[in-house]
């Protein structure tokens, strides 16, 4: 319909038409009337109906909230009027309409088999007097509405929505009738609670076991970790750390029982990580003062200096990326080194076998068990010599301050070159070799001695001991000299002497011994902290981990079920109408092919996600960098990290994937062919190289050694017989230490740690 | 809005006279159809119609259902020239038209004198119109849309009414040269002649295989045909009505979903003008002096199912057009309701 005609058929009303039409028409008029009357009082019931079964639910909601007295009183007027406002828009809604009377005219043509009589004879009632066809037209449809009445053509039906009002009036019942003590929680009374929300019971939470995200393997590791966290808690002191450690240990246990849930568990995690005890060095040195042992003094001098102040925010970086394993090592290396020496010249016997033997399995306690042996036993004079010897001697070799200073040098050094780079804007090609072998030093430095600042205060504390036993037992004896008195006084003197450095000997011993058990338990924490926190991380990874891959997987299976039914669906519309199975099957197989592409397209991309995708491993990694090398950058950082690659450069890295690319002909894996696969996450650091630039590396043929002799050379060396522990820390402290260092997506960490955690020797 | 002439009263009179002989006529003219052929109402309706419309008819059916008994009959019944062209292969164009001859003049000289073909008639029955080739088939367009046909330098008025009545046989689809759409647009209505229930051929039987033959006594004349198409002409639409069968054509286009989904092409203009003269005149033959949409909903089928094409869709799918009209008719009244 046009809507010219639409626009004055809306407006038409019998009122319009002149009297002689009113005239013609005038039974098909009152039929029209009193249809539009009853059609009208009819939409208006079904309105009012709808209006009810609306507004029934929120009335019983305020009478449960007037009821529970929810509502203040001071809002009471508020609701009244919001109320009002809306009865008074509900009553607009339901009487505010118009039934338009052409409306009316097709509905009683529709309804009484009309075939368009009225219709069309208002519309020509309006139009068109002249024409004798209008006349005999406006007769015949008033002759046809005679036999009509509106009650027959709009017989009385029930509204639509009555048991929805039936619904709304129980609501308001029950909302009225129920009793109080349902609509409040247990323990408020209904006079306490203020505001609408807070009657609310808060919804029972899901529980999703934690065990149920994690995989079988996952729950293995988890509970081998709680078994070495049961033993390291055997070993360790009473205190805070083996309380720590105990509450880890416990919630690795119930995740693995199944018994936590996984938000509880994520909860529980970062409390104790949050919760993690402070470090033992400062409980040891109050410990220290209030026991006036020797060593708490130089401890609080310690940490009133800067050097104390370095060396606390070494030992709080030591204990965030975990770098005070290295200066455990190193103390533990340092004091095994010393004191074997210097147990070269005390004298023979099981004690100093047995001392020898502690210090080369470092093993702390075992020399602090010694040395108290040693200060209890009861030694001629010979031998007492011999031991202050042997203490001096101790005491000497800790103060060895070549290795504090072979530091300082190369940091020296690298500082020079990093300030020379900032002022002119780059190095030169001897000077990044320079800074690069420099770190290189720097790195091998730090990790066969630790840090040097946290490793140097504690030996410094150790030779203050050792030098006090020795200072004090020389003292004696220039004393005992200085007398010279008769023989017999002598012999008195003598003997009291020699109590009396025995005592002192015995005493300094004891407190050496006293502070190597310390430094061993400190050590013995700091080691359970960190296998706690390694295992709180790595707990926290695999929940994490095990939701996004179980959202991942929940995604994935919707995207192939719906590309599953979708395909069906077309197959089977057309079978159906018979339109060839054949074609049905093809495309039924492309749905199919397409389902399957996609399933691998999305573990392609879990794969790259999980850092997976490893670049340079395969003869396939091989020849996509035969010809991909130029563009892909940053592939060696960011593509994967691998062990023994974590030192080498960027650049480095980029020269030895060219030179691979350009080696390809030799190789028989790799170099041809076109890389199609673009690179990794560009996370690496920016290499010196620009693009275009090509380098050109030539080996010198029959310069080095062959490969038979690089293999041969290998095998003498033995580069299988370092114990697998050893090579582990190593290896897993160099990751460690680029991944903090480098900005490497968590994925990818996850991974590292994960590959680490299970080679890790149990 | 309102003229200050009224219509007389005896100008009422007259035209509802008028009308009531119309109804009177065509009942008489269906009752001695009826004779002849037994059932297929809707069918005779429609000829009836486009007969007195001035359309022309495409009939489709299955062999011995009637068709050409149809033509034959209505032929009969209005008393008028009626020609019978069996399309074949090997039809020329002047088999239908006529042709220049030479003829002796009886003094010795030898003139060109036009000889008519068959379509200069009043009713010509195109039998198994497919058979013939695009070249023959196209000699017809001329002479359905204008009534005229040109030979030569020189054209030559047919004798109203003009009316063609073409046959086709869905089967026998080898050997056959489908009408193209410009030919198919000139036909008003495509009637699908359905093959006879169990009782109307008992009746045919009846009828038929016997010693007398019923015989069709004339009922309308020439002049008839042509009072009473002028008369329904004049039959007022109302506007709503109009636009009825106007957004039923435009739905064929594209606007709607079923048209969307299974037609490649659309109706003409001239599918809006036949469903609007049918509407009037099936409203006069039943005795209304209003066309309604009821009578564009009927007529919907025979106006548009030749005109709409099926997309690739339709066909994979075994859509009808009748399918996809019954879709848009539904669609369009749920727009309009």
């Amino acid at each position: 319909m046009t809507s010219r005609t639409a626009a004055a058929l809306g407006r038409f009303s019998p009122s319009r038409l002149d009297a002689a039409a009113r005239q013609r028409l005038d039974r098909l008029l009152a039929l029209l009337v009193g249809y539009r009357r009853r059609m009208w009082r009819r939409r208006a019931a079904q309105r009012l109906i709808w209006a009810i079964a609306t507004g029934l639910p929120l009335a019983a909601l305020i009478v449960l909230a007037v009821r529970a007295a929810l509502v203040e009183q001071e809002h009471d007027l508020g609701l009244a009027s919001v109320a009002l406002v809306l009865l008074a828009a509900a009553g607009v809604w339901i009487v505010g309409h118009r039934v338009a009377w052409f409306d009316v005219a097709r509905r009683v043509d529709r309804s009484g088999d009309g075939s368009d009589r009225a219709a069309t004879a208002l519309e020509l009632a309006t139009a068109e007097r002249a024409n004798p066809w209008v006349h005999i037209q406006a007769r015949a449809a008033n002759r046809w509405a005679e036999g009509l009445t509106p009650a027959g053509l709009l017989p009385f039906t029930r509204p639509e929505g009555v048991a929805w009002v039936l619904l709304g009036v129980a609501l308001v019942v029950g909302a009225a009738m129920a009793p109080l003590t349902w609509l409040t929680p247990s323990g408020h009374g209904a006079g306490q609670l203020q505001g609408l929300a807070l009657w609310l019971p808060p919804p029972p939470a899901a529980f999703t076991s934690a065990a149920e995200l994690l995989g079988a393997d996952a729950i293995d590791l988890i509970r081998a970790d709680a078994e070495l966290l049961a033993r390291v808690e055997e070993q360790l002191p009473h205190g805070p750390t083996r309380v720590w450690v105990g509450d880890v240990k416990k919630v690795l246990q119930e995740v693995e029982r199944g018994a936590l849930d996984k938000n509880d568990a994520l909860e529980r995690l970062a409390a104790l990580e949050s919760q993690r005890p402070a470090e033992d060095v400062a409980q040891d040195g109050k410990a220290g003062e209030a026991g006036g042992r020797p060593g708490a003094e130089p401890e609080k001098k310690a940490s009133d200096s800067p050097d104390a102040a370095a060396d606390g925010k070494s030992e709080q970086e030591a204990g965030k990326g975990e770098a005070g394993q290295d200066a455990d090592r190193a103390v533990r290396g340092a004091v095994a080194r010393a004191l074997d020496k210097s147990l070269e010249s005390a004298p023979a016997g099981a004690l100093r076998d047995a001392l020898r033997k502690a210090a080369q399995k470092k093993d702390l306690d075992g020399i602090s068990k010694w040395l108290a042996k040693l200060a209890e036993r009861n030694m001629s004079d010979k031998e007492l010599d011999k031991w202050v010897k042997v203490a001096e001697r101790f005491a000497g070799q800790l103060a060895d301050r070549k290795v504090p200073k072979q530091f300082e040098k190369l940091a020296k050094r690298v500082r020079r070159l990093q300030s020379k780079r900032k002022r002119q804007g780059g190095l030169n090609a001897g000077d990044r070799r320079r800074l690069r072998s420099t770190r290189h030093a720097l790195q091998q430095l730090r990790r066969e001695h630790g840090d040097v600042d946290s490793a140097k205060h504690r030996l410094q504390r150790l030779e203050r001991n050792a030098k006090s036993a020795a200072n004090e037992l020389r003292r004696s004896r220039r004393s005992r000299l200085a007398k010279g008195a008769s023989k017999a006084q002598r012999a008195q003197d003598e003997a009291r002497r020699r109590r009396a450095r025995g005592r002192k000997f015995r005493k300094r011993m004891r407190q050496a011994a006293d502070e190597m058990r310390r430094e061993g338990s400190r050590q013995k924490q700091r080691h359970a902290r960190r296998i706690g926190r390694a295992r709180l991380r790595d707990l926290r990874e695999a929940l994490g981990r095990s939701q996004r891959n179980s959202r991942a997987q929940r995604q994935f299976e919707r995207r192939a079920g719906s590309r599953r039914s979708t395909a069906e669906a077309r197959a089977k519309e057309r079978k159906a109408k018979g339109g060839g199975q054949r074609k049905a099957g093809d495309r039924m197989r492309q749905a199919s092919q397409g389902g399957r592409k996609a399933a691998e397209k999305a573990a392609r991309d879990k794969r790259m996600a999980q850092g997976q995708q490893q670049s340079g491993q395969s003869a396939k990694s091989s020849r996509r960098k035969g010809a991909g090398a130029g563009r892909r950058k940053a592939g060696g950082q960011g593509g994967g990290v691998k062990l023994g690659q974590g030192q080498m450069s960027g650049q480095t890295r980029m020269r030895m994937m060219r030179a691979q690319a350009k080696s390809g002909g030799d190789s028989p894996e790799g170099g041809q062919g076109v890389g199609s696969e673009s690179g990794g996450p560009n996370k690496g650091k920016r290499s010196g190289l620009r693009a275009g630039r090509t380098e050109k590396l030539q080996g010198i043929h029959g310069k080095g050694p062959t490969v038979k002799q690089t293999f041969l050379e290998a095998a003498r060396r033995g580069f299988a017989r370092r114990n697998w522990r050893h090579v582990y820390s190593d290896y897993s402290a160099v990751a460690q230490e680029m991944m903090d260092k480098e900005t490497l997506p968590a994925g990818r960490k996850a991974m590292v740690r994960r590959y680490f955690e299970l080679i890790r020797p149990r | 809005m309102n003229s200050t002439a009224v219509a007389s009263e005896p100008d009422v009179a007259a035209l509802r006279e008028r009308i009531d002989w119309v109804a009177e006529r065509v009942q008489r003219l269906r009752d001695a159809i009826g004779q002849v052929m037994v059932g297929q109402h809707d069918v005779i309706e429609g000829a009836i119609i486009g007969l007195f419309a001035g359309g022309h008819v495409l009939l489709e059916g299955v062999p011995g259902v009637g068709k050409t008994i149809l033509v034959r009959s209505l032929a009969a019944a209005v008393n008028l020239d009626f020609s019978r062209v069996q399309f074949t292969p090997d039809l020329m164009p002047t088999d239908i038209i006529g042709t220049h001859v030479l003829v002796d003049d009886g003094k010795g000289g030898r003139t060109f004198t036009f000889q008519q073909g068959p379509v200069f008639a009043n009713i010509l029955l195109a039998d198994e119109i497919n058979r013939a080739t695009p070249k023959t088939q196209s000699a017809l367009l001329e002479a359905m849309q204008e009534a005229r046909v040109t030979v030569g330098r020189e054209s030559f008025t047919l004798p109203p009414p003009f009316f063609v009545m073409a046959t086709q046989n869905p089967l026998e689809m080898e050997g056959t040269y489908p009408l193209p759409e410009a030919q198919l647009d000139r036909f008003m209505f495509k009637l699908n002649v359905p093959f006879p229930s169990h009782d109307d051929m008992r009746e045919i039987v009846a009828r038929t295989v016997r010693v007398e033959q019923a015989t069709i006594e004339p009922v309308l004349s020439g002049e008839d045909i042509l009072a009473i198409r002028d008369l329904s002409l004049g039959c007022p639409v109302a506007e709503h009505v109009i636009d009825y069968a106007i957004a039923l054509v435009e739905g064929t286009h594209g606007s709607l979903e079923p048209a969307r989904k299974y037609l490649r092409a659309g109706a003409s203009p001239r599918a809006v003008q036949a469903l609007i003269i049918g509407a009037k005149l099936r409203a006069i033959f039943s005795g209304r002096v209003n066309a309604a949409m009821e009578d564009i909903r009927h007529l919907a089928a025979p106006v548009l199912r030749h005109r709409v094409l099926l997309n690739f869709d339709a066909e994979a799918d075994g859509v009808a057009p009748e399918q996809v009209l019954e879709q848009l008719i539904a669609e369009v009244d749920r727009k309009v309701s």
